[in-house]
């Protein structure tokens, strides 16, 4: 990261002067060079969420890279080097607690409410017991151990750079899970039943606590990166909105088209 | 001909305390401090390395960062001494002058007979 090429001392310095080691940095392309220091700004600010700063020193960083960056000319990854460790170098203050990991873990615990309208809608329309058997056990006890892991991953996925193979890997996994399990679910015999009404409360609680506590917590403590001198109360754009919004109630839009699908399309099915 | 590079590690000890007189004679912006000190002859000095010190500087108390407005943004960051940096840069200059003149002398002298 430290440079230090001594030159000539009665020499001027210049914001035009672009030959190479005539300014602090190095000119190169100027549109791709401008592609490539706002994906360097992203990364930056990734990896300055990743170490909780609060939004405002976020939008402080951020401009002051850019304002280095307009000044100099030069590439983002020349004048800063990896993201990563130039956020570590800055020492920034951390939020006072670590807010990251509750999103995916709530994210988690409205995947199993689905999963348990999905396994126990039908029975409860039509007065049953659930009937558990070893791939519904499997499922379930797979996505609670996910909901509670994946947070703890989230640091090293978020990094991950997406490659073709990575999905083609995913969607074979995939496949391969969900043609597994509709083998065993074929094969195994039920393990026990559990009253239908206890399982649609528990799911609903699970889909729906989740989605209003996030919902509570963007309206209430949500800490957007806010550019020097900017409003600190300046909200995100409508798209910005309608997207997390679509996002934290998913599950719940996903548990009605569940319940309109037995409510109207199962019954006519089977008659 | 191109000096040789100085070490790195002769910077990183002298950097903070240059950063520092720099910016005594008045509040002066990031780019403008790295040109000062490529003009001064330390070579050029990335924002890599100077944004995390002035960082750890403003928050140790030592400058103060203001924001000026610019035509289209936010403008320019500009970074002044505070009365404790005034202080500092006169206790680390003293210092370093005390330092320089040891090992000059001992380059120049050599080893004294004990």
């Amino acid at each position: 990261m430290m440079t230090s090429t001594p030159r000539d001392p009665n020499r001027s310095v210049s914001a035009a002067d672009d030959s190479p080691g005539g300014t602090p940095g190095i000119r190169s392309g100027g549109a791709e060079r401008e592609v490539d220091n706002e994906a360097w700004l992203e990364s930056l600010t990734i990896e300055l969420r990743l170490l909780d700063v609060s939004g405002q020193d976020i939008g402080d960083a951020l401009a002051s890279a850019r304002e280095f960056l307009a000044d100099s000319g030069a590439s983002a990854m020349h004048t800063f080097g990896n993201p990563k460790p130039y956020a570590a170098e800055l020492k920034l203050p951390e939020l006072p607690q670590r807010r990251i990991n509750g999103g995916s873990l709530r994210a988690g615990l409205g995947l199993l409410g689905l999963l348990g309208f999905m396994h126990s809608a039908l029975s409860f329309v039509q007065d049953e017991a659930v009937a558990v058997d070893l791939a519904t056990l499997v499922v379930f006890v797979a996505v609670g151990i996910l909901a509670v892991l994946l947070p703890t991953f989230l640091q090293a996925l978020v990094r991950v750079r997406l490659r073709a193979w990575m999905i083609v890997v995913a969607a074979l996994l995939g496949l391969g899970t969900a043609f597994g399990l509709s083998r065993l679910a074929g094969t195994t015999a039920v393990l026990f039943s559990v009253p239908a009404p206890a399982i649609v409360i528990g799911s609903a609680l699970l889909v729906l606590v989740p989605a209003v506590w996030s919902q509570l917590r963007h309206s209430l403590r949500d800490d957007p990166i806010v550019e020097p001198g900017g409003n600190p109360e300046a909200r995100p754009s409508i798209s910005t909105r309608l997207f997390l919004g679509m996002v934290n109630w998913s599950m719940v839009a996903g548990s009605i088209v569940i319940w309109l699908f037995v409510l109207f399309v199962e019954p006519s099915a089977s008659a | 001909m191109q000096p040789k590079p100085w070490p790195a590690d002769w910077m990183r000890a002298a950097l903070g305390l240059c950063v520092l007189r720099t910016l005594a004679p008045g509040a002066t912006y990031g780019y403008a401090i790295a040109s000062a000190l490529e003009t001064a002859g330390f070579g050029a000095i990335k924002g890599g390395t100077l944004y995390p010190l002035l960082t750890r500087f403003e928050a140790a108390g030592w400058i103060a960062a203001e924001w000026r407005p610019g035509a289209g943004g936010p403008g320019r960051k500009y970074f002044s001494l505070t009365d404790d940096g005034h202080r500092e840069l006169g206790d680390q200059a003293a210092h370093w002058q005390l330092f320089a003149t040891t090992v000059h002398d001992h380059l120049k002298i050599g080893p004294t007979e004990s």
